[in-house]
């Protein structure tokens, strides 16, 4: 895949990102949503982290993008 | 049992056997992080470990850090639980490392800071502002603001390990507020440096100057840090781009949006008091601002979260 249609991915997945948050959250606990290597697509994908594991219940796409479901427990600031 | 099986076994007994923290919060005290509590759980680790046999056989790797009789009997259990296929060590309390945490003059980056009020964190950058010519150093707002506002010094090393003498740094000297129950951009603060404390330029840990800034826009990228806690560690940039990351804050939650995301595929990219390091990249060029991290849960690793160096500079109005 050329760099140029790496980049239009990342555009379209730019652009999918504010839609997508609400649609998905409809459906499952989210704490983030943004782009990242899809090892399996060798391409770039929606990454949706989840405070849950539904993974099975949701989406494999979102408008023809793939999603990769990522599990994150609690985050919290790196101080000591 | 195959890999997939003693996965989904281990999480079925840390949620059995309540082997993680439970968090409450008290909204009875206002903003800080002094506000959270949590219930402890058994020190008692559970994991995967590879059975001695043969290929693509694993077991529960148990861990017990408590060793007493109450650990004894839960241990009893999760090795009933799991018909024996049981990888039992007995082990201390780990301890985190600790690196960077002694008294640096000149002061360097990487090397632990904090409010007199606040938990130590890390000196990301030393930076100038236009028509200045004072040195700010450069950290997270958490590392260098005291949310009661009761003090603006800033101390070298951090709160967490003053030495007593001549520790007192700089002054804060600007920020950009957090909103909890917002979305916010960046988490950063400046210090004036005192005139009498000299600062070195801003050397990596390679020993060679920050090169520039550039933005992770893609994962796989190599990156690098060198952090109070934890020391210098590499990792690769994963997700990036993220958007309406919830991030504990306080007694409540704060909403962070165009952040990125690194791991280490071997051991942790960083731990509690790295924050405010900087991130950067094979080519020495600053890609991001450390500020929070968490536990991919599905994996166990350490899942560390950034804000990029470019949205930071320009919020604080600041150069190097």
């Amino acid at each position: 895949m050329s760099s140029k249609d790496l980049e239009s991915q990342i555009k379209k997945i730019e652009s999918l990102k504010a839609l997508a948050f609400p649609a998905l959250s409809k459906l499952a606990r989210i704490n983030g949503v943004g782009t990242t290597w899809d090892e399996r697509a060798g391409g770039y994908a929606l990454q949706v982290n989840l405070l849950d594991d539904v993974t099975k219940s949701l989406p494999t796409s979102f408008e023809g993008v793939p999603i990769v479901y990522r599990l994150i427990g609690q985050i919290t600031p790196r101080a000591r | 049992m195959k890999l997939q099986t003693a996965i989904a076994l281990r999480d079925e007994l840390i949620n059995e056997f309540a082997l993680r923290p439970t968090f409450a919060n008290s909204p009875s005290m206002g903003p800080g992080f002094r506000a959270r509590r949590s219930t402890p759980p058994p020190s008692i680790a559970l994991g995967i470990a590879p059975a001695d046999a043969k290929d693509d056989d694993y077991i529960i790797a148990i861990r017990d850090q408590q060793q007493d009789s109450e650990a004894q009997e839960l241990i009893g259990m999760l090795v009933s639980r799991c018909r024996g296929e049981v990888d039992l060590r007995k082990m201390s309390i780990l301890q985190l490392r600790n690196v960077n945490v002694g008294q640096v003059r000149p002061l360097e980056i990487g090397f632990s800071v904090s409010n007199a009020n606040v938990p130590s964190g890390t000196i990301g950058l030393f930076v100038n502002r236009p028509n200045c010519k004072e040195r700010y150093l450069l950290s997270n707002y958490h590392v260098l603001v005291d949310e009661y506002f009761s003090s603006t010094v800033i101390t070298q090393p951090g709160s967490d390990e003053k030495t007593g003498g001549h520790d007192d740094v700089a002054t804060l000297a600007d920020f950009v507020p957090i909103s909890v129950g917002g979305v916010n951009f960046v988490d950063a603060a400046i210090a004036r440096i005192d005139k009498s404390v000299s600062n070195q330029r801003n050397i990596l840990a390679s020993g060679v100057p920050i090169q520039g800034v550039s933005n992770v826009q893609a994962g796989h990228i190599r990156v690098s840090k060198n952090g109070r806690t934890t020391g210098l560690t590499h990792g690769l940039t994963r997700g990036f781009g993220l958007n309406n990351l919830s991030v504990a804050w306080g007694s409540g939650v704060a909403f962070f949006n165009d952040v990125f995301e690194v791991y280490s595929p071997r051991s942790d990219f960083s731990a509690g008091g790295d924050s405010g390091s900087l991130i950067y990249n094979e080519y020495n060029e600053g890609v991001g601002l450390l500020f929070s991290g968490g536990i991919e849960l599905s994996t166990g690793h350490d899942i560390t979260y950034a804000i990029p160096l470019t949205s930071v500079l320009n919020a604080l109005n600041v150069y190097f």
